[in-house]
């Protein structure tokens, strides 16, 4: 709870990542206005549209209406990420062949952190057995895969992250393991496991932290709807020492391409693609950006906006 | 899938009450002889760790191993977690690991 209560924030979904080729089938769903527009109504009906804070029933019903509207696009291309311990993953419920789920979330690719336990060599392939603490998990990649630098790379007794997608055959679950990669910095291992914790809270109490840090909003202008106006500025900043690296997130999100994906964003696009896309122009920091939106007529309001717990890459 | 001998995160004020079982923690080293470790847990709480440790150890140390008592570890293996290790992090997930979202791990 220390952990958590030092950052007022709420997910807007579970992290989806949408692979290249349906870019474009997602882009041509939110293109579809007939739907934006009552998705619009909707929402302007149950929010208040001015910086004031949000009653926790009208975020919690903004926070639903986003994520069904995510979750009913139920293409197979959009998958979910989820980070899991093996205790987790050993009791996740099945109902059907492949459909598996835990705290009412369908798991896709999993995320496993831990330490390899046993690795054998056989001639066509190699057999690793990961323990994270939590339980065990045994894969195997064949040997024309070994030639990939990312397995040759792993050690006995060292700490990888597996990114793996869940499959039932025959009654007997295994995880079809697609990446593997040493964790170089420790601070990864805790990190995946508060995260861990911090999904299934998510998932299964809807937590939502009322109250909010940040709160401005975009000033529309005649020329450009997006163009922001010089009273974006962060309150607080004498106080707080993650004042700079805040400023610098804003600036980065002022951007008009930005704010055309933040649009999609509001519309319940994928929330990962855009943060990966904010990760790799900014490495110093691993940086979890929480962003709550609405929109009022052509303008988008930044309801609140944290920044999450800091990881030295 | 195996969850038949799952490790707990601990910490010094946790470690008495896992003696006997299968832990995991981290130390910040302090002092090493042959055959043990003297470290100091992520809450300031000084402990023994037994057994071979191999050379050469960094400042924060991960030991897997059987609980002996409130104040040491009989270590089975061991992991150099380098110099830039979080302690406070640790310390915090040792406790929601115990506590509130034990099911998640144990």
């Amino acid at each position: 709870k220390r952990l958590f209560s030092r950052f007022n924030y709420f997910y807007i979904s579970d992290e989806k990542f949408v692979s290249l080729k349906s870019k474009k089938l997602v882009l041509d769903v939110f293109q579809n206005r007939e739907r934006r527009r009552r998705r619009r109504r909707a929402i302007d009906q149950r929010t208040s549209l001015t910086a004031t804070p949000l009653s926790p029933a009208a975020v919690s019903c903004l926070h639903r209406q986003l994520r069904n509207f995510a979750s009913s696009f139920k293409n197979r291309d959009v998958s979910t990420l989820l980070p899991l311990t093996l205790k987790q993953l050993n009791s996740v419920s099945t109902n059907g062949e492949s459909n598996f789920s835990i705290d009412g979330v369908d798991i896709n690719t999993v995320a496993i952190v831990g330490r390899v336990a046993r690795m054998e060599n056989i001639i066509t392939q190699v057999d690793f057995v990961v323990d994270d603490g939590t339980g065990c998990i045994e894969y195997n990649c064949w040997c024309y895969e070994r030639q990939e630098t990312e397995v040759e790379a792993v050690r006995l007794g060292m700490y990888v992250r597996l990114h793996g997608h869940l499959k039932n055959f025959q009654g007997k679950r295994s995880v079809n393991v697609f990446s593997v990669r040493p964790v170089t910095d420790f601070n990864e291992i805790v990190h995946h496991f508060t995260e861990c914790i911090s999904v299934h809270m998510y998932n299964t109490k809807w937590l939502c932290y009322s109250g909010y840090c940040y709160c401005y909003s975009t000033t529309p202008t005649p020329a450009n709807p997006y163009q922001t106006g010089p009273s974006n500025q962060l309150p607080n900043q004498f106080n707080d020492p993650m004042h700079g690296v805040k400023q610098e997130v804003m600036n980065y999100l002022n951007q008009p391409m930005h704010l055309d994906a933040l649009e999609q964003l509001a519309n319940g696009a994928c929330v990962l693609d855009y943060g990966r896309d904010l990760l790799q122009i900014n490495r110093k920091y691993m940086i979890k950006i929480d962003l709550s939106l609405t929109f009022q007529s052509s303008s988008i309001v930044i309801k609140h906006f944290c920044i999450g717990p800091k990881v030295r890459h | 899938m195996d969850t038949s001998s799952p490790s707990a995160f601990v910490n010094g004020a946790l470690l008495g009450r896992l003696a006997g079982r299968k832990v995991r923690t981290v130390v910040q080293v302090i002092g090493s002889e042959i055959g043990s470790v003297v470290g100091k847990t992520t809450d300031d709480v000084q402990i023994f760790v037994r057994g071979s440790s191999p050379a050469p150890l960094t400042t924060y140390v991960e030991v897997i191993g059987i609980a002996e008592s409130d104040n040491s570890i009989r270590a089975e293996t061991w992991t150099n977690f380098g110099n830039t290790f979080d302690p406070q992090n640790f310390n915090e997930l040792c406790k929601l690991a115990n506590g509130e979202f034990k099911h998640l791990f144990m």
